[in-house]
């Protein structure tokens, strides 16, 4: 397979390319600086929490969790798994390049846009947005949300939330039809199946967040759109049936990497492959008809209808982890980093995932809606899970991406920072919702008695950052002090270790052939059978 | 009678246990393979059970009907509310305080609303709560009866508490509506019918109300 | 592409059955109406897949891909000044604008300088 490249007129190959790799790289990028400045905003949070009130106004911290919570779903871990997927999508399927180059070069600038946009709020004389990152009427209408901070973020998520419409458009286009030959659906790596579910709830699930965006713009500006009562609901309906699936968009990837990892480092295939793929549509479809489940303490909709559906998450979900843990059963494990991570993530997320299902109760939600038992309840899902996840397609890909491998010493002592750093700051929260203290309150009466786990929190997230310095370093050292990784350092299974580290601009000089979804264990089983 | 800290009690003493035991299950389902899997030399080859899986769905989905059927049962009651209640109090939230006004006219409002004056409730029958805002979503949140309720401003949100034992009950606004927030708390206290009788007497006449 | 159209049409279908569910228990038109429209438009999509019958892009000599566009980086930039114009301004809205006809004409001029470097490769 021979390409032809058109040679670049341009000084900026990187920003401006549409090699998908590097596309998915700069996002990556783009990313991470949010990550951190979002992080940031969250050590400013808990120090308010620990020192209980007098770090910053009152206005200025609804800004400071408003800007945390939108800058980690819209400019961090929904682009993150969806460039990942850019990246590895094409690689896996067996593909020279993604689907409409251009359109994924437009998402990575709708998302630079989009997240400028938002932060400039912090610049306006009024501040930044302060409404939550749900944005929800009417606290977010002119009234109430007056000044340019709010109309930044309105336009900000909208731009981010397209360009990653249209990053799905491409992956999606990509696994359908630009598969290599011999790849069948069945064939398709379980990465790559999480990613064409993920991108499915993209599609069919973001555009309702445009309409109510749209709707609360022009409410702002027209008045009598979102009309009292009705029109508050309706907001938050049509906000919801976006805010649920993208919680699983930020899921199925991490699950996808999670599956190809402990396969990998478990050295044998993925377990009950077919099995896992419908439990995954399953799990997709489902996760589009639980929105109202944040909507229980309105007492408007059908509150038990939710609850059905919510609860019955727990079918495909109990597939997916059998799945996992029987991957492991009668495996040769490899305890590295990247694998460490993987089990961390099937246990902290589980903890997420149970208490999920306890919120999806009305009877309990009742009691524990809106409280901190709820914050620690995703928390667990998103980051004691998902970016644990994260973390462990990282420590795996990074070779396949730079042709340097990361130090596992340093890694490992990443790792462990953070499971201490997650836990200490996440699970006390849980005890503080259940006593009764509410989300987004910059301070609390001192006779509740809860400043002592704040300040464990605090402390728990003083850990976190450690752990985030620490993998920062081993980025550096690793890039600096090169130890090559060649094309499959790992023993894997799939296409993209068929080809260099990293991959040359079309991705593949030739294909190994393909006859199952883990088509480098099929020829290394081969080549046992016949003894070479 | 409709009794939410009871609906509350009963659920989570099924869910809790369920789900600590299911955490523990998988942890150490997880550490068995670990343990058999650091020192295992040659990987197995069986890769597909679409019998047991099957089978396994069918039980978490009899799990899955088992806790709806929980949920459903405790909820109905509380979802309702009475025909009689024995008291009705209105309720008004609005940037950043919370006024209860009785039926004869006696209202209870603090502007101090970190040691909020506390509205008294009969114990014993259901207090019927009729809510509503003057201008963004309020959440009227009593932790001590594991329950709350979104005034959405438009709306009449409807709900009974029954107070069962006598005492102070702290109440906080659960939903973000602006720059003090965090400082919209209430406060409810549950004393014996009589008492709760002289209380209101009482009030009407400093207020200057007549039923 | 048949396959993957009928993956499209029985999610559709999974997501209609899971709204009807909404039925017995009295649902809201809003709560109703939203997961109706997008099972719709899924089923609607998969229909559309499935007539298309859209071939797999089998690639058997090379291929040309494209290297760089910063005609693609103009036009996004010129849609999001249009779009954050619209809370300052109209004169923010017609600098988006211009910026974005700029990148629009540039990315016809590449798609055209695209097509004659295919045809002097001779894989047209």
């Amino acid at each position: 397979m021979n390409a032809v490249a058109m040679p670049a007129r341009v000084a900026s190959r990187t920003l401006a390319s549409s090699d998908h790799k590097r596309i998915a790289g700069a996002a990556c990028m783009v990313a991470f600086a949010f990550f951190l400045a979002g992080g940031l905003l969250a050590l400013l949070m808990r120090s308010q929490l620990a020192a209980d009130g007098g770090v910053v106004s009152q206005q200025t911290y609804n800004e400071l969790f408003t800007m945390h919570g939108s800058t980690m779903v819209y400019l961090v871990i929904v682009p993150v798994a969806l460039a990942v997927g850019l990246y590895f999508v094409p690689l896996q399927v067996g593909a020279a390049e993604i689907a409409g180059p251009r359109v994924a070069l437009a998402g990575l600038w709708m998302l630079l846009c989009g997240g400028v946009s938002m932060w400039s709020g912090f610049l306006t004389s009024g501040g930044a947005a302060a409404a939550s990152w749900w944005g929800f009427d009417p606290l977010s209408d002119s009234i109430h949300s007056p000044g340019s901070g709010m109309e930044l973020w309105i336009f900000g998520v909208m731009l981010a939330t397209l360009g990653q419409i249209l990053w799905a458009g491409c992956i999606l286009s990509t696994a359908l039809r630009r598969r290599a030959p011999g790849m069948t659906l069945m064939r398709m790596p379980v990465f790559t199946w999480t990613m064409v579910v993920t991108c499915v709830m993209v599609v069919f699930g973001f555009p309702a967040l445009l309409l109510a965006l749209g709707l609360l713009w022009a409410q702002r500006h027209f008045g009598d759109v979102l009309v009292d009562g009705a029109g508050a609901v309706d907001y938050q309906a049509l906000f919801w049936f976006y805010g649920h699936p993208v919680v699983y968009v930020m899921f199925f990837p991490f699950v996808g990497m999670v599956g190809e990892v402990l396969a990998t480092f478990s050295s044998r295939r993925f377990f009950g492959y077919s099995a896992f793929v419908v439990a995954l549509l399953a799990f997709a479809g489902l996760s589009m008809t639980v929105w109202a489940h944040h909507m229980y303490t309105f007492g408007v909709l059908s509150n038990k209808y939710f609850a059905l559906t919510s609860t019955a998450l727990i079918v495909p979900a109990g597939i997916e982890y059998f799945d996992f843990l029987a991957t492991l059963w009668r495996g040769r494990l490899r305890f590295t980093t990247s694998f460490l991570f993987a089990l961390g993530f099937l246990v902290q997320f589980l903890v997420g995932g149970l208490t999920g299902v306890i919120l999806a109760s009305p009877p309990l939600d009742y009691g524990l809606n809106m409280s901190y038992f709820v914050v620690a309840h995703f928390h667990y899902t998103i980051f004691a899970g998902s970016a644990f996840g994260l973390f462990a397609g990282i420590y795996y890909w990074f070779p396949k991406i730079t042709g340097a491998m990361l130090r596992e010493r340093l890694g490992k002592l990443h790792f462990v920072l953070m499971v201490i750093g997650t836990n200490v700051t996440f699970f006390p929260m849980f005890i503080l919702g259940a006593e009764g203290m509410t989300r987004r309150i910059a301070r609390y009466p001192a006779s509740t008695g809860w400043q002592g786990l704040n300040i464990l929190e605090t402390a728990g997230s003083v850990v976190i950052a450690l752990s985030v310095l620490v993998f920062m370093w081993n980025m550096l050292v690793s890039l600096r002090d090169r130890r090559e990784a060649g094309d499959d350092p790992w023993g894997a299974q799939t296409l993209e270790w068929a080809t260099s580290s990293p991959p040359p601009r079309h991705n593949f000089h030739e294909l190994p052939p393909i006859r199952s979804y883990a088509p480098l264990l099929d020829l290394r089983e081969a080549r046992e059978e016949v003894g070479v | 009678m409709p009794n939410t800290a009871h609906a509350y009690e009963h659920v989570e003493g099924i869910y809790l246990p369920i789900a600590v035991g299911v955490f523990v299950l998988v942890l150490g389902t997880l550490l068995v393979l670990l343990i058999g899997g650091a020192r295992r030399r040659t990987p197995g080859r069986r890769s597909q059970a679409l019998v047991l899986e099957t089978a396994y769905a069918c039980v978490l989905a009899a799990v899955v009907a088992f806790l709806l059927w929980v949920t459903f049962t405790a909820e109905t009651p509380i979802d309702r509310t009475s025909a009689h209640p024995g008291v009705r109090i209105k309720v008004i939230a609005a940037q950043w305080s919370w006024r209860f006004i009785y039926s004869d006219g006696v209202s209870i409002a603090d502007v101090d609303t970190w040691h909020p004056r506390p509205a008294y409730v009969p114990t014993g029958s259901e207090v019927e709560f009729v809510g509503s805002s003057e201008d963004v979503i309020h959440g009227f949140w009593v932790p001590g009866l594991h329950y709350q309720r979104q005034f959405v401003p438009g709306y009449t949100t409807r709900f009974d508490l029954l107070f069962q034992t006598r005492g102070y009950y702290g109440g906080e606004c659960s939903v973000l509506c602006g720059e003090d927030h965090s400082e919209m708390h209430f406060a409810i206290r549950a004393v014996s019918p009589q008492r709760f009788a002289v209380w209101l007497a009482h009030e009407a006449a400093r207020q200057g109300v007549s039923s | 592409m048949r396959r993957a159209a009928v993956v499209l049409l029985v999610w559709g279908l999974w997501l209609a059955v899971l709204t009807g569910v909404q039925a017995v228990f009295a649902p809201k038109l809003i709560q109703f109406a939203i997961p109706a429209v997008a099972s719709a438009a899924c089923v609607l999509v998969g229909l559309v897949v499935w007539a298309l019958d859209i071939r797999q892009e089998q690639v058997d000599g090379p291929r040309l891909i494209t290297d760089s566009s910063v005609a693609t980086i103009a036009l996004v930039v010129g849609v999001a000044v249009a779009l954050i114009g619209a809370g300052f301004g109209l004169w923010l809205i017609l600098i988006g604008v211009g910026i974005m006809a700029l990148g629009l004409g540039g990315v016809v001029r590449e798609q055209r300088e695209r097509s004659r470097e295919l045809r002097r490769e001779g894989l047209r």
